[in-house]
């Protein structure tokens, strides 16, 4: 299994410097949260599905996303349509008090259904506008954009190791189990809920010592190759901003103060009945 | 924070890349598949205040950061606030590193900040909401700990340090507690603040959430008291006992 | 190598004495050492013995990054250790260690072999040529882009190579480099380090218990208990018996016989080595004549018995993923010893976890002693079938080695007494009672490897498998643990051991099964199935020396089909002693 997902391509979006990508994201995070209305949040998901399917991104992974997020968006939108606070009621009814939880909720309101709608709108934006990037940058890229932006080279390493070390963990995790149930350990399938509690304890000790032990050998490899030699160090991958990338970081930023201006100043986005 | 080129506060980055690969392997991908607690308890709960005891508040926060953050990339439908969710458990590993480091005070003010913005937040946010007066006797449990990090203080860090196996499990169980705790209240002031959860909503998890948290502590003293005693064992240069010195 | 006298000392040791932090011991202990340049030297010694600590001194590891308190001198083509720092001295030594996935953690081959040019800020033209350059050293031209994650071991370990070659080194240190990998990634290995010695002279020190170490090289440094005892050309080196053996070193085959020889009266002088040089000495001593083939004794079973582990048709494949194993029809009785053997990838550990009930076949069944493993609880396998993980790091957690052998029975639902009373017997029969109370941690590999035999062995099985468990040991601890084993299964059980090891199979094992891409290839009596050399080498198995010299003196009445060292002396004895 691929952890990351990255899908090399020619489109656009894919050109665009990974630093223009990252504001992007900021943008599209900041516009999500100034915009109520459910009828602008709808447009800014379509853009992002746009995207997606611009990118060419198949849809086996846009499929895993829905399928996640069905359930977090299904309760998010009941508990904004049942319990936020609203004066236009759609359907009234009495829930009885003694019932819990539920007891003494009066109505449905038209500002809980839309409310509803726009925090699900919301959350498929944020969730599904992360993708985006990862998807369209090769692992080198990114990392580089950070530490030209600033970053530590040393958390930049420690980023990209974790992550080539994920499946490693993983495989040891599994070795971890068999050895376990090969001596009859049972707890991952059966047992009293005390036993659950427990049965983390002969799989994640192992999987932490083993992993630090590891860490120990790492230490010595990355020293044997002069990590730290220097207070910084020459990078293989390059990026470079074009000009097409600055109109393009001029105009995210641009349209969200824009918006952000009509939204105080004319409740442009905002939701009022 | 760098003293040494390669380390970040001493633990050097090879350190932090395997402790963050351990939280984004046990806190994203459910390689532990436990069944049945699995809806109350993640691995995550126990391996992030661990990576903060074992690293240290700089170190550990930083891993768990990393971690968590390469979590949402790869398991993004995860990620339920977002960008911002990795916020959540670095302040889990956060806190619990400042008490296992002997820095209570700091420990003491992080889990208090938490429980103040909590307060602060929501009295903002449901101003008229008929329920909002939950929001005071909500964090029981966390007013609760943060009496018991006013009572402990700096023993919670000595017991952990001194690997005595009958004074860790109490060291661990409070830290992790407080980072859980910590971590929780986060996690609420994101959903209140931005996302504009309402009251009703809590009178609903007020009944759950201590189980949740309390278990993860428990989950976490029984996991971390053998992990910190074969550690010391097998000469693994971390964990309070060790980098406390440098 | 010729030409090395006028070779100046690229690596001088003196009196050398190191601690490890917190450490009243001192891990190395007044070593005098010197290395020309263009040589290549192996280091062997116990588990223990200090070579890793000496090796990471050449690169200032040790003590810049670790610490400690070190004495004497250590001086690295002209540079103090001491005076400079790691980053001056890793541009003159490359190191490669044993575990391909600690040493490897970049995206691509591309940048984990520019990982140290560009640590050491070097031009971006400059790195770009030297990963180039290192990549076609080291035949991995054409990985640039692959993810080292995803390549074999040997692979990984040519890639470990080439990160290090992109040092430009004038001295390489590999640390067991050829550890975890199979017989193909070990010859890879060994031929690289042969050819980039002579196209670059780059200067070889290597930590090995390999045999084929032994041949490659031009001297043998002996160490125990952090001295050096012993050092020479190797034919030298194995010649002094004594030094040999005080130093718990594997010691090659073809010197193993002319020490039985000379102790039963044969004495030749000059101990060879290499096969060749045995083989023209020998055929001096024998006269010309055929030899008749050593019968293959007949299998111990009872025919009538059930076997204790069958398959039928037995066909596995992962999920989404290759076929492992394909019709595997296998019968093994009670009581015998069987090796499975096989490249990696091969399916050896694959069918191993179908006997526990760790993977259940795709199609086709496996009946362990008359269960069916489709239905059987996976207490009731792990009852009978004991087995044993290639690493014991894999499951301690507990607190005391008592506690950990307890885990096992605990889990079975045992009584308190009836759990104390197997704990101790298990530690008794490995040999841990001393050690119950301490940490897991606190062990040697060697006991550590004991510790998960005894956990197995507390559930009383009646078939243990081993994977692997005498992977980088040295030779005491293997003769514990074969002995050990061995001991278990004049007990009665049923032994099924996966090894890369063939002098362990021919020595141990009655019977071999060869795995190949999921097949069985050869399935019969040790004796036989190491009579197809030409099969076994379709998996590149290499039969182990003493059969190859066997086969060599066939035309001098030596069947070709002797398998043990034992075997060969007493046949040599018979025909040339007189």
């Amino acid at each position: 299994m691929s952890l990351v997902h990255y899908y090399p391509g020619d489109s656009f979006f894919h050109k665009l410097d990974p630093r223009v990508k990252m504001l992007w994201l900021a943008c599209m995070f900041v516009l999500s949260f100034i915009f109520n209305h459910p009828l602008h949040l709808g447009v800014l998901f379509i853009s992002v599905l746009f995207l997606w399917i611009y990118m060419k991104i198949p849809f086996s992974e846009l499929k895993l996303f829905f399928k996640a997020l069905t359930i977090v968006a299904i309760v998010t939108f009941f508990f904004q349509l049942l319990f936020y606070p609203g004066e236009h009621a759609i359907v009234s009814f009495s829930i009885p008090r003694w019932i819990p939880y539920f007891g003494g909720v009066t109505a449905i309101t038209i500002e809980g259904l839309v409310n509803g709608i726009a925090m699900v709108l919301r959350l498929f934006i944020i969730v599904l506008t992360m993708p985006v990037i990862t998807m369209s940058t090769s692992l080198e890229h990114l990392i580089i954009s950070l530490i030209r932006m600033g970053m530590p080279y040393e958390i930049a390493f420690a980023a990209t190791t974790a992550l080539n070390l994920v499946p490693v963990l993983q495989s040891d995790a599994l070795k971890i189990i068999d050895a376990q149930k090969a001596r009859a350990f049972t707890a991952l399938e059966r047992g009293s809920f005390k036993d659950k509690i427990k049965a983390y304890v002969p799989l994640i000790v192992p999987l932490m010592v083993g992993s630090l032990k590891k860490g120990q050998q790492l230490e010595v490899a990355m020293e044997s190759r002069a990590f730290g030699a220097y207070e910084s160090r020459t990078y293989l991958t390059e990026i470079r901003m074009r000009s097409i990338d600055y109109v393009f970081a001029a105009f995210f930023v641009i349209i969200t103060i824009l918006c952000l201006a009509l939204r105080i100043l004319k409740g442009f986005g905002a939701f009022r009945l | 924070m760098v003293r040494r080129r390669g380390r970040i506060a001493e633990v050097h980055v090879a350190y932090i890349a395997i402790s963050a690969a351990v939280t984004t392997a046990a806190a994203y991908i459910p390689m532990f598949p436990v069944i049945g607690a699995g809806s109350m308890m993640s691995a995550g709960m126990i391996v992030v205040p661990l990576v903060g005891i074992l690293l240290g508040p700089t170190a550990g926060t930083l891993a768990v950061a990393i971690g968590a953050f390469l979590g949402q990339i790869v398991a993004p439908y995860g990620a339920i606030f977002g960008l911002i969710t990795f916020l959540c458990p670095m302040t889990n590993a956060f806190v619990a590193s400042l008490l296992a480091f002997r820095k209570w005070k700091e420990g003491i003010c992080a889990l208090g900040l938490t429980i103040l913005m909590w307060y602060v937040i929501t009295s903002i946010k449901w101003a008229g909401d008929p329920y909002a007066s939950v929001r005071w006797y909500f964090p029981f449990l966390h007013l609760a700990s943060f009496a018991s990090l006013l009572i402990m203080r700096g023993k919670i860090g000595e017991w952990i340090e001194g690997l005595d196996p009958k004074k860790v499990p109490i060291g661990i169980f409070l830290s992790a507690l407080a980072g859980l705790l910590a971590e929780h209240m986060v996690g609420n002031a994101i959903y209140v603040g931005i996302y504009s959860g309402p009251a009703r909503v809590y009178a609903f998890v007020l009944s759950i959430y201590w189980i949740e948290r309390l278990l993860g502590a428990i989950g976490a003293t029984l996991v971390g008291t053998p992990l910190l005693i074969a550690l010391y064992k097998a000469r693994v240069e971390i964990g309070p006992w060790s980098l406390r010195e440098g | 190598m010729e030409g090395l006298g006028l070779a100046k000392d690229v690596i001088v040791v003196d009196k050398l004495t190191y601690y490890y932090p917190h450490s009243e011991e001192p891990a190395l202990k007044g070593i005098n050492l010197k290395v020309k340049q263009g040589e290549i030297v192996t280091i062997m010694g116990h588990t223990g013995c200090g070579k890793s600590t000496l090796c990471l001194t050449f690169n200032g590891v040790i003590p810049h990054a670790i610490g400690g308190d070190l004495e004497g001198k250590v001086v690295i083509d002209g540079l103090d250790v001491m005076e400079h720092d790691i980053p001056e001295l890793a541009r003159r030594v490359g190191m490669v260690f044993q575990d391909p996935e600690t040493q490897l953690f970049s995206v691509t081959v591309k940048s984990e072999v520019a990982f140290g040019p560009e640590n050491l800020m070097l031009p971006r033209e400059e790195i770009i040529e030297r990963v180039y350059w290192a990549l076609e050293a080291t035949r991995l031209k054409g990985y640039e882009e692959r993810a080292p994650t995803k390549l074999s071991g040997g692979e990984k370990q040519q890639v470990a190579l080439a990160a290090a070659m992109a040092m430009r080194p004038k001295i390489l240190v590999l640390d067991e480099p050829t550890s975890e990998l199979d017989p193909v990634g070990t010859r890879k290995i060994f031929s690289l380090i042969k050819e980039l010695n002579k196209r670059y002279g780059i200067t070889f020190v290597i930590i090995e218990h390999k045999e084929e170490a032994v041949r490659l090289s031009d001297r043998i440094i002996l160490m125990k208990d952090g001295k050096v005892i012993g050092e020479g050309r190797p034919p030298r080196v194995f010649s002094e018996i004594d030094s040999v053996k005080e130093s718990r070193v594997r010691v090659p085959q073809i010197s193993q016989l002319f020490y039985k020889l000379k102790e039963r009266g044969l004495d030749i002088g000059r101990l060879p080595l290499s096969t060749e040089e045995a083989y023209h000495i020998l055929k001096d001593l024998l006269n010309k004549e055929k030899a008749e083939d050593l019968p293959v004794e007949a299998s111990k079973r009872d025919i009538e018995s059930q076997p204790v582990i069958k398959t039928k048709d037995l066909f596995f494949q992962y999920k989404n993923g290759p076929v492992a194993l394909k019709r595997i029809n296998l019968e093994v009785y009670q009581g015998e010893f069987t090796a499975i053997i096989g490249q990696n990838g091969a399916g050896k550990t694959t069918l191993a976890k179908h006997f526990n009930g760790l993977l259940k076949p795709t199609k086709g069944d496996v009946i362990i002693d008359g269960m069916n493993t489709k239905d059987a609880l996976i207490t009731d396998l792990a009852k009978t079938v004991g087995f044993v993980f290639q690493n014991p790091d894999h499951q301690f957690f507990s607190f005391t080695v008592e506690e950990e052998v307890a885990f096992g029975p605990r889990n079975l639902g045992l009584s308190e007494e009836e759990v104390k009373s197997r704990v101790d017997e298990a530690l008794r029969m490995v040999g841990l009672e001393q050690m119950r109370n301490r940490h897991p941690f606190t062990l040697s590999r060697g006991q550590r490897q004991r510790l998960a035999v005894a956990s197995v062995l507390a559930m009383h099985p009646k078939i243990i498998v081993l994977d692997e468990p005498t992977t980088g040991q040295d030779e005491v601890a293997i003769n514990q643990i074969m002995t050990l084993v061995n001991k278990l299964r004049e007990e009665g059980r049923t032994i099924l051991m996966i090894t890369h090891d063939m002098s362990i199979v021919t020595k141990y094992a009655e019977r071999t099964i060869v795995l190949c891409q999921g097949e069985v290839l050869l399935d019969g009596p040790t004796r036989e199935v190491f009579s197809h050399p030409e099969i076994l080498e379709k998996s590149h198995i290499d039969i182990p020396p003493i059969m190859k010299l066997a086969r060599m003196l066939s035309e001098y009445g030596i069947p070709s089909n002797v398998l043990t060292v034992e075997e060969m002396c007493d046949m040599i004895m018979r025909k040339a002693g007189g």
